[in-house]
This record gives structure tokens, C-alpha cells and sequence, in this order.
């Protein structure tokens, strides 16, 4: 791995031989090579001093940067050494690329402490993997501050979108078409014309965002089938395809018998339960869908089906 | 406290030091010798004759001690993690402060400590400006060791330079008046 760390004038080559290793906080990338590891050995500095003697001049960023991350160090999402590791530590805490930590911010940290150093914007963060934490300051919306995470609710809603959940397709006897007519006081018969996962469930998606995720699952509790004559029939699953060999019976599970002729307007609505989870939280996200079509009723001496 | 950084052969009053707008006296790094480990360095050592220095060669002195203050906890903290990284910022700010909290973390992380502490030569101290100053060292690290959690020696990297030459910039704070270190850089991989 290489590293570039501009230095005034002087052009300085890093050869890291440390992964990990932190550069400043508006690099996101971790491996770099510090002074402070270049002195105890832990990575190679290499410098081609342009010789002006000065050393000082501009200051410069004095920020590694690095070309080439290879190996352990590559990869996005939340790592430690290249390793993944969780984005969120379960109680608040968003991984820090740049500071190899989880960062919680310390909301009663004294105004005159000394983590402030001079400023007087930003917040002060915990900063903690293993043992004690430390503090830090990190600007407002820095490019080296921890992301916020992400909503764990609207992570939820787009993994439901996902789902592309839909109303189902009516099926019904006496068919929903022209010239169709139902005999008053003969069963009708209602059904799931199109069951499966994105009308009755059960579908289960995941949407991820900063290195968080949420899972949904979605699954119909019932399907509610509003008859139009003022009946309400509640189905627990898809029904049962009418044949005609069943003749003049009921449905098994879904259905309803008029008693009066006329046109009907039936609606079926699937009603929802979804529950997500992720990021430490869970909850549930209530939908339903409905579509309806319109039947016809009529008296004995009408063709029936 | 293990008294990590050898103050090598000078004492802070033999030390090049320039005021505002001077050039340094002498840039020539001071040779290494045998001398003992001691604490963090100290400007009290009372040369036989003492030189008169001027309030900018005071203060330039000051932001030097500074440094070595600073490099001594450095070791202090990398050898003893049950000491709080937050000490860093007695000493110092800005990325000073981040890139040593940093490693002294990502070290912590892996259960490496250091042995031993490194030896500090300082070269020079100049202003750059008000309340500024560009303090140069020398810090040689074969008096350091870092081990891993089971006691063993970790292996310097491949080419990594015992001697290296830091530069360090020291910057007043104006909200308390107190000395910091606030960058510090390699500018030479001997010295």
C-alpha cells in the first residue's frame, strides 16, 4: 500500500506497513500511517525532502491519504483492520471508519472541557471499542463525523416497497362480465384469482443504508370482502376456486349468498401484517389493499352459471 | 508513568532556538549519547552559565517543552492502556491530538503496548508567527518496543526508519492562553 502525504513542498512517499491506521477526519479512508506509528515502527515513511532546509513553510494538511488500499483495508461499510464489523453497537453507537471506534455523542460534556479545544461549534462524541472510551470533537456535519444513522422506520418502508405488494385479482362467482348474472339465493363464491407472495404473503425483504440494515416480513391476516349489500364476509386465506362441479353449494371458506337482485359492487381488501426489525428496534407497519369489481343478482328465471 | 522519552544529550538551554522572524541559531542535531532515561523533560536543568535569553527565546523554549511534553505522554499513554487517551489533550489539539489518540487507539484495539520510550534529540524551535512556532526532533525509536497482547514482540515494518525527524507545530490557544501542539509530521526519515 502506498501513501501520500503532502508536506509543504516536500513530497513525501509513505509505504504503510500497518493496516488500520488513521488519517484526518475528513478521510474516511483508515489506512494511513501516522507520525505518531511511523516513530514506533509500525509503518514506513519514506520522505524525498526537496532539501530547502526549511522543513517548515506551509504546514499543509500534514493529512495522509492513501492510493492504493488493498487487501484488508478495501471494502466499504463499517471495518475494523478490513474486517466488517457492525455499524451500530445496539445502544446508540455508529461506527467510525477514521476513528476505528463506535461514536456516541455526550450531550453534558462541559462547555469549558478540554475535548473542546477552542471551538465552539461541533459536538463531543465517545469514542469507544474496547475498555474506556475517549473523547472527541468532531465539526458539525464534517465529512470525519459519524453518518447519522439511518431512520430504522423509513429503512422499514423501503424494504416494503420492495416487496411491490399489490391488491389481489377478484375471483367471483357469478363472474364479474357482462351477461353474467347470479341466481339470488345461490351461494357465491369469492377467491384469491392471483395467491402468492406479493398479494397474500409471506414476503420478506431487507433495505440497507450506511452500513445498517432492516428486515420486513409482510403477510396477510386477512382478507376482508365487502359484498356490497352491506355484508362484510372475512376470509383467513385465499378461498376456493370455484368449479363447476361443486354446483349449489358454499364455499368452503369464502363466500356469501344475496337475497336480494341488483348490482354489486364487491371489494376485497387484503389486510397486512408487517413487521420489521433492524438497528435494535422493531415495530410494524399496518397496510391494505383493495380492489374491487362489480356482479350482478337476479331472480330465478335468469340464466344462471 | 514510565518516563518513556529520552531527552538525548542537550539540555533545552543549548537548544537552537530562534525568535520571531530570526533564523535559527544552529539546525544541527545534537549527537545521541548513552544518556539515562528521564522524565518527561524538564526545563529546570540549570546550565553552569546561563545564557540571558530573550522573551522570544523564552517562549520558543516554552512551545519546545512543549513538545517533549508531549511525546513523553505519547509513550506514556501507548504503554499503560489503563491511562485515559483524553490526557492528550493537556498537550495538544487539532490533528496532533487526533493522529495520536488515533494510534494510540488502533494499537489499544489490538492489545499492543509499548515497551520502552523513544529517544527525543530536539534540533530547533522557531517562530512562525504570533503564537506559533515550528518545533523540529529527532525521535529514535530503538530504545521502543511494541508488544502484543501475549508479550511479544510486534515486528517494525519492513524498511521503517529507526531515526525520524518530526516537525511539530506549536500554537497558543486563544481561548486559554496555554501552549498545544497541534500538527506534527515526519519531514525526514533520518537525523
Amino acid at each position: 500500500m502506498l501513501m501520500v502525504v503532502r508536506l509543504g513542498l516536500a513530497v513525501v512517499l509513505g509505504a504503510i506497513g500497518v493496516p488500520g491506521l488513521l488519517a484526518g477526519p475528513a478521510q474516511a479512508d483508515p489506512v494511513s500511517c501516522t507520525p505518531q506509528a511511523a516513530s514506533q515502527g509500525l509503518c514506513t515513511i519514506t520522505v524525498t525532502d526537496p532539501g530547502d532546509g526549511s522543513g517548515g513553510g506551509s504546514e499543509g494538511d500534514g493529512t495522509g491519504t492513501s492510493g492504493s488500499e488493498s487487501g484488508t483495508g478495501g471494502g466499504g461499510g463499517c471495518r475494523l483492520d478490513g474486517v466488517p464489523v457492525p455499524c451500530g453497537n445496539g445502544t446508540g453507537g455508529v461506527w467510525s471508519n477514521s476513528r476505528q471506534c463506535y461514536l456516541t455523542a455526550v450531550s453534558d460534556y462541559p462547555a469549558d472541557g478540554p475535548v473542546w479545544g477552542g471551538h465552539t461549534t461541533g459536538g463531543v462524541y465517545a469514542c469507544f471499542l474496547n475498555g474506556s472510551p475517549d473523547m472527541v470533537w468532531l465539526p458539525d456535519g464534517a465529512a470525519g463525523g459519524p453518518p447519522p444513522p439511518p431512520n430504522p422506520a423509513d429503512l422499514a418502508q423501503e424494504a416494503v416497497s420492495s416487496m411491490t405488494l399489490r391488491a389481489v385479482r377478484i375471483g367471483i362467482v357469478p363472474e364479474d362480465t357482462p351477461g353474467k348474472v347470479g341466481l339470488i339465493g345461490l351461494p357465491t363464491w369469492m377467491w384469491v384469482d392471483d395467491p402468492g407472495a406479493h398479494t397474500l404473503g409471506p414476503i420478506t425483504r431487507s433495505a440497507s443504508a450506511g452500513g445498517f440494515s432492516v428486515s420486513a416480513t409482510a403477510k396477510v391476516k386477512k382478507v376482508v370482502w365487502k359484498m356490497g349489500d352491506g355484508t362484510n364476509v372475512v376470509c383467513r386465506g385465499a378461498g376456493t376456486v370455484y368449479r363447476d362441479s361443486f354446483g349449489a353449494t358454499e364455499s368452503p371458506d369464502c363466500g356469501h349468498t344475496y337475497t336480494r337482485d341488483g348490482r354489486y359492487t364487491v371489494t376485497a381488501t387484503t389486510y397486512w401484517q408487517i413487521n420489521w426489525e433492524g438497528m435494535g428496534q422493531s415495530g410494524t407497519i399496518p397496510m391494505n389493499l383493495s380492489r374491487s369489481t362489480t356482479i350482478t343478482m337476479g331472480e330465478a328465471q335468469v340464466l344462471v352459471q | 508513568m514510565r518516563g518513556l522519552v529520552t531527552l538525548a544529550g542537550v539540555a533545552l538551554t543549548g537548544l537552537a532556538l530562534t525568535g520571531c522572524g530570526g533564523t535559527p541559531v544552529s539546525d544541527t542535531p545534537t549527537s545521541p549519547t548513552a544518556t539515562p532515561a528521564t522524565s518527561a523533560p524538564s526545563s529546570s536543568a540549570p546550565p553552569s552559565a546561563t545564557p540571558t535569553l530573550s522573551k522570544a527565546q523564552k517562549q520558543a523554549k516554552a512551545a519546545q517543552a512543549k513538545v517533549l511534553a508531549y511525546l513523553a505522554l505519547f509513550d506514556d499513554l501507548y504503554g499503560d492502556p489503563s491511562r485515559s487517551i483524553n490526557e492528550l489533550y493537556d498537550v495538544s489539539r487539532g490533528k496532533a491530538q487526533e493522529d495520536s489518540a488515533n494510534t494510540i487507539r488502533w494499537a489499544r484495539n489490538r492489545g499492543y503496548v509499548g515497551k520502552g520510550g523513544l529517544r527525543v534529540t530536539p534540533l530547533s524551535a522557531k517562530a512562525k508567527g504570533p503564537g506559533k512556532w515550528v518545533v523540529t526532533v529527532c525521535t529514535d525509536r530503538r530504545g521502543a518496543q511494541t508488544v502484543d497482547k501475549n508479550g511479544d514482540p510486534v515486528p517494525a515494518a519492513s524498511g521503517a526508519s529507526e531515526k525520524l525527524k518530526r516537525q511539530m507545530e506549536v500554537e497558543k490557544a486563544k481561548d486559554n492562553g496555554r501552549l498545544y501542539v497541534i500538527t506534527d509530521k515526519v519531514v525526514a526519515t533520518s537525523c
